[in-house]
């Protein structure tokens, strides 16, 4: 028998990292809890369901409407402003969502500023809607969430060319009409990918429906391992979790299937609709307006309460968390981007070969690691890395050696969670930008005598020098926001930024929970600027 | 077809970089791995803010010369990890903030007993495992509290009072998912029985001004407000806003003074079972233990300190003394489970 | 209120006016018609006037970056006019205070790309603009228009699934269907290959016929522009520099950026006499009637005679020889540029089966059906 040509061996031990964590929360259906299960099935099940969905659904279309429609007016239009705002409003990027959800509960709540100064200047009762609600974590998380669809949507956009638009015109369409029936079906790989990490995100999302106390699906996970004590039934809610995100995935792959989206046409001359009048100013105050409730008023906000604590809060051991989120994002996003890239090239290389399909399917695998919640793939990666380390102890010891715990604690394990997790976060840039490579550029390589890792060295990287570094600085941001997986694995003393703000956020000290919050930001604002003046350039 | 080859100089440099770029990232990775079985470490998984604990570990340090090694983390996650590890775990010491975590440890055989003379002198019986494997630190008392403005104290009486109708609309409270909650109904249920406190939850849930509280916090300054006009709360919280604002318009009303007495809870220690410095383990507890560092945990985040002998802070004194409720802490953790599930019953979020 | 849409009158003297043959409504007038790039002062063409009847086939050609495209991007509706107005089938769409929107001009387009949409099938993309029938009459519609570009079969397939030809065809297909006044090619066979760039040219010209469609089409390449086109127009240093049929234009260019833009050829000194004849190397003609040679005679300008491949012919019997200094092979001819004894070059078509070899001399003699003769380009 063959063995299969070696893409195939690339992706096999990747895609096994990954698949490691979901296997071992699905081998915890092993464990039977009927009286748990009857309990969830009685009174939770079907409420959490409802909510999840509506959750997904609102914030789906919401992240929807909010990113394509600020990336078409600042792609297409001209209005006042538009350059700065074009570029600002990635912005968001860099303030997580659960300190966004901090600070939107802080000032709106009824013992907030907002409604405080309204009580005392009017004397009336405040009845504004209560932001602790659906509609509130809703919106929080579309603020928060917008910018996965406004970063791809606008390269859809400014890639499309203009000349799809011009012939719809042609054909009758007003502009409007073709922005409906050709500019967005033609964009749709961008914002519905855009819309995927979006959801995936709400899906697996903690810190941010706790702090509206909602109910979703994981935190149902969260009650039934800490509040019932079983992590079993913990494990088999988080399978089903999987399972549905897998499905989602899958339903988008088949509606796509045979439709493939047109060739890059940036280059065709495109003027912008310059908006006049009241409409022009419409455009300014509406970005303007998101860009202030996504990222103007909670920085300030955070800045406030920072200049509160600050003396006594700020100490020699903040360079030290800083320091370790830095250091921390920095290798996940090196690990992410060898693997991704190891990923994207074996795919590549095995198109029109033998095994094809089998890479094509553990590339998908090996980019699951979004399905589960934080928490759960961290115990479903520490389980086995204890496992192998007490082997490997046992090992030692039967040889008369003693060494400490090599795997545990150490930062291996960490960052190996924080890439499974993040993987297809650096996967698909990376994936879109090889695209752009021709099969004939790899095949004059070929001709010229560079086999596939000088192929890899001498061609791939350096054209997709891009689409790396959009990897990396997207990998970045996200492990400098990331909480329940550096909470649970971290190695001693290995406190991060993140750590820091669940630490004064579980308590309720929210003012303190803003210094850590700002540098975060602070940290994800450079590769976010890099981002942005490189999507600019293109 | 004849393959044409390239001059390959690039070859031996890339090989170089690879070779010294393997062993740098695999000596990065295995950083921080923890030093074991060193006599002078001592290793704490803490679910206690690090921030309460560094005084204390670094007083700990100063008087034994012992280095300590901290990994905080929520209770879940430090079960998880513990039962992970099993027998090569690093952790001699957990500590959790509440009974419930504790007991459930207990239950996973993740820790192991403790005879202490001087522990049980320090630490009354009621506030640690009867099977000597856990002992708690602080105490943590869950009362009501009211808005000094709108409610008179005298209309107050304990915790099953506040499901009557004439608090409708006025209740706040925490969400069910928060511990301290599951504790109390463990507690109650414990005291009245299933049914009864299902019913009492149901009643509370009836009264509810607005959305339950992600912490207490917000569910005073909800108070402070006007928002709601009752409500309970961890008497720190209380105590911490005070010490910002002594003028802050929420009073303190300890419940069930002419029945069970208030409901508490210890934030509390215990050593793992598969220690390796089981002796400075215990060690350690008693140090938590003594005058010294039951003032140092507790004063800094205001709560009770478990050892009687030790006064609290004034703060505190000034809400007077009060009448606790005497059922073995170990309790909230046996009926955490089933209260949870009450809470789910009676559609408490 | 009704919106008033002015109304074009056809001029009653127009400059260099074709094809108005009789009917009332020029499809396509243009007049005085100045445009710019966005944003830039100086003008890409200026006051370009022409004139379509329905039913007829124009080509603009000329050097890139002339302003073809500009041009029909500006009949199109893309773009504003600096000067000038447009107007189709009678109607003003383009001037002074008017701009009527692409959408409502019911002008078709093919792109060069074909801009084709890629998540519709060639059914949904050729039944596009058809939103003002009703489905059935929709459907049918479609039908016929993948019948009349042979495409049935490939009906649901999508874009990428098909090859260039068809795709231009698809093109073609889709801007015919909702029967537009006016149909805009933009170079729209300079991605095929050459051989179906012929192929497709004939074809399509034959169905702009048979449906009666009048069409501008835009292109770089001579022979596209004389193999589809009624009316050719030259654009050159931002000016129409001609406009007349093909014939018209390649044996009687009105100037010489004309003559060296369409056709190949050679320019031989004029050495006259005052007789009214022009001696040249070549031999003497007698000076087309109302030439400037007599002109000339006057201002002591020298003049050079426009010679064409297909004006030498091979005669084994003349006396005049010329040396073979190259000669390219075109299948049917050679195209032979050869030297004069005066060191002059000249080319020459000749039938394939005369095979001579380089540095040969072979006789040669001018058979000039057309005298075109301009001023000599100083050199």
């Amino acid at each position: 028998m063959r063995l299969p040509p070696w893409p195939f061996w690339v992706v096999l031990p990747l895609a096994l990292v990954t698949v490691t964590p979901l296997a071992v929360v699905g081998v915890s259906w092993a464990q039977r809890a009927p009286e748990i299960w009857q309990h969830l099935r009685d009174y939770v099940l079907a409420g959490v369901l409802l909510n999840t969905l509506l959750l997904t659904v609102l914030v789906g279309l919401g992240v929807a409407v909010l990113g394509v429609s600020l990336a078409w007016i600042t792609v297409m239009c001209e209005f006042p402003g538009r350059r700065w705002l074009g570029g600002a409003l990635v912005l968001p990027l860099a303030l997580p969502a659960y300190v966004l959800a901090f600070v939107h509960v802080g000032l709106m709540d009824y013992s907030g500023p907002v409604q405080t100064l309204w009580r005392t200047a009017t004397g009336l009762q405040s009845s504004f809607p209560s932001v602790r609600s659906t509609g509130g974590a809703v919106l929080v998380f579309c603020l928060a969430l917008y910018p996965y669809v406004y970063l791809l949507a606008r390269q859809a956009f400014q890639t499309q060319g203009a000349h799809c638009l011009q012939a719809a015109q042609t054909l009758g369409l007003s502009r409007r009409q073709a922005f409906w029936r050709v500019a967005m079906p033609m964009a749709r790989p961008w914002w519905a990918a855009g819309v995927g990490l979006a959801l995936m995100e709400v899906l697996a999302d903690f810190g941010t429906v706790a702090i509206f106390n909602m109910d979703t699906f994981t935190t149902v996970i969260y009650k039934t391992w800490l509040g019932m004590f079983n992590l079993a039934v913990a494990s088999q809610l988080a399978s089903l979790l999987a399972l549905g995100v897998l499905a989602l995935v899958w339903l988008e792959h088949t509606a796509r299937a045979r439709r493939q989206f047109g060739p890059s046409a940036k280059n065709q001359a495109r003027e912008r609709i310059a908006l006049t009048g009241p409409a022009s100013w419409a455009a300014s105050a509406a970005c303007l307006l998101v860009l202030t409730a996504a990222f103007i008023a909670p920085v300030l906000q955070l800045l406030y309460w920072v200049m509160q604590v600050a003396a006594t809060d700020l100490d020699t051991r903040y360079w030290q968390f800083v320091l370790h989120s830095l250091m921390l994002s920095g290798l996940t996003a090196l690990v992410v981007l060898l693997a991704a890239l190891a990923l994207a090239y074996a795919a590549r290389a095995s198109e029109g070969q033998r095994g094809q399909r089998w890479v094509a399917a553990l590339v998908r695998v090996a980019n699951l690691g979004y399905a589960l919640p934080g928490m759960v793939l961290s115990v479903g990666l520490f389980v086995p890395v204890a496992w192998l380390d007490g082997r490997l102890l046992a090992w030692a010891q039967s040889l008369g050696l003693a060494p400490p715990p090599l795997l545990k604690g150490a930062l291996a394990v960490m960052v190996t969670a924080l890439a499974v997790r993040f993987v297809a976060v650096g996967f698909n840039p990376i994936q879109a930008a090889m695209q752009r490579i021709t099969h004939n550029q790899e095949r004059a390589a070929r001709s010229l005598g560079l086999g596939a890792w000088q192929s890899l060295r001498r061609l791939h990287v350096p054209l997709l020098r891009p689409g790396l570094l959009s990897a990396a600085l997207l990998v970045f941001v996200e492990v400098m926001k990331e909480m329940p997986i550096t909470l649970m694995t971290r190695p001693f003393g290995w406190d991060t930024l993140a750590v820091r703000i669940y630490e004064m956020t579980s308590e309720g000290m929210w003012e303190r929970a803003a210094l850590p919050s700002v540098c975060v930001v602070l940290a994800g604002l450079v590769p976010i600027f890099v981002l942005v003046r490189k999507s600019e350039q293109d | 077809m004849p393959m044409i080859r390239l001059p390959c100089a690039a070859a031996p440099k890339s090989a170089a970089l690879a070779l010294l770029f393997g062993p740098v990232m695999a000596a990065l990775l295995t950083l921080a791995a923890p030093t074991l079985g060193r006599a002078d470490t001592l290793t704490v998984y803490s679910a206690r803010n690090e921030q309460l604990l560094k005084p204390l570990l670094d007083r700990f340090t100063n008087l034994t010369g012992t280095q300590v090694q901290l990994l905080t983390a929520n209770e879940g996650a430090l079960l998880a990890r513990l039962n992970a590890e099993g027998a090569s775990t690093p952790a001699d010491v957990l500590i959790t903030v509440d009974a419930g975590n504790l007991w459930q440890a207990a239950q996973q055989n993740l820790l192991q007993a403790v005879v202490s003379a001087v522990l049980e002198k320090n630490i009354p019986a009621h506030l640690r495992d009867p099977a000597k494997q856990w002992f708690g630190m602080s105490v943590r008392a869950r009362t009501i509290v009211y808005s000094k403005a709108r409610v008179a104290a005298n209309t107050l009486s304990s915790y099953e009072d506040l499901a009557d109708p004439k608090w409708h609309g006025k209740l706040c409270l925490r969400t069910s998912k928060k511990v301290y909650n599951q504790s109390l109904v463990a507690m109650m249920m414990q005291e009245l029985g299933e049914a009864k406190t299902e019913a009492i939850v149901k009643g509370w849930v009836a009264n509810l001004a607005t959305d339950v509280f992600a912490d207490d916090t917000a569910l005073l300054k909800a108070i402070a407000a006007g928002q709601c006009q009752v409500g309970i709360v961890n008497t720190y919280y209380l105590g911490r806003l005070l010490q910002a604002d002594a003028a802050f318009p929420v009073g303190l009303f300890w419940a069930n003074q002419a029945t069970t007495g208030v409901h508490v809870n210890v934030s509390g220690a215990g050593v793992t079972r598969h220690s390796k410095n089981p002796a400075l383990a215990q060690k350690f507890l008693e140090f938590l233990s003594s005058d010294a560092a039951q003032k140092i945990y507790t004063d800094k985040d205001l709560e009770f300190p478990a050892n009687p002998a030790v006064a609290a802070d004034s703060i505190i004194n000034s809400w007077g003394s009060f009448k606790p409720n005497p059922i073995n802490v170990s309790k909230a953790g046996e009926l955490q489970a089933a209260a949870t599930r009450l809470m789910d019953r009676a559609a408490y979020k | 209120m009704a919106s008033f849409t002015p109304h074009c009158s056809l001029p009653t003297a127009a400059p260099a006016l074709a094809g108005a043959s009789g009917g009332a409504v020029a499809a396509l007038q243009m007049e005085g018609v100045t445009l710019a790039y966005p944003g830039q002062v100086a003008h890409v063409v200026r006051d370009v006037s022409l004139q379509l009847a329905p039913g007829d086939i124009a080509c603009l050609v000329g050097p890139s970056g002339c302003g073809k495209t500009t041009l029909l991007r500006a009949i199109a509706g893309f773009s504003p006019l600096r000067g000038g107005r447009i107007c189709i089938m009678g109607r003003e769409v383009s001037g002074a205070g008017v701009q009527v929107p692409t959408e409502q001009r019911n002008v078709g387009m093919v792109f060069q790309d074909y801009a084709l949409f890629p998540h519709l099938t060639v059914q949904g993309n050729i039944g596009f603009g058809l939103h003002g029938l009703g489905a059935s009459a929709a459907k049918t519609r479609v039908q016929e228009m993948l019948r009349m570009v042979g495409l049935q079969s490939l009906a649901q397939r999508y874009v990428h699934e098909l090859s260039g030809g068809q795709q231009q065809r698809v093109a073609l297909a889709r801007a015919l269907a909702p029967k537009p006044q006016l149909l805009l090619l933009d170079e729209p066979f300079s991605n095929l290959d050459v051989g179906l760039r012929e192929h497709l040219a004939h074809e399509v010209r034959t169905l702009l016929k048979a449906t009666g469609t009048t069409a501008v089409l835009v292109t770089h390449d001579q022979q596209e522009a004389f193999a589809m086109a009624d009316y050719v127009a030259v654009l050159a240093q931002g000016r129409v520099q001609q406009w007349g049929t093909p014939m018209a234009l390649y044996h009687e260019p009105v100037n010489r950026l004309v003559a060296n833009f369409l056709g190949e050829g050679a320019w031989i000194p004029i050495r006259h006499s005052a007789s009214g004849t022009l001696v040249t190397e070549l031999g003497s003609f007698p000076a087309p009637p109302g030439s400037s040679a007599d002109l000339d005679a006057l201002t002591q300008a020298p003049q050079e005679l426009l010679v064409r491949p297909d004006d030498i012919l091979h005669d084994d019997a003349s006396p005049t020889k010329a040396r073979v200094t190259a000669k390219v092979f075109r299948g049917a001819n050679f195209l032979y540029t050869l030297a004069l004894p005066s060191g002059q070059a000249v080319l020459s078509l000749v039938p394939s089966h005369h095979d001579h070899a380089l540095g040969e001399y072979i006789g040669i003699r001018l058979e000039l059906d057309h005298r075109v003769h301009f001023a000599a380009e100083p050199r």
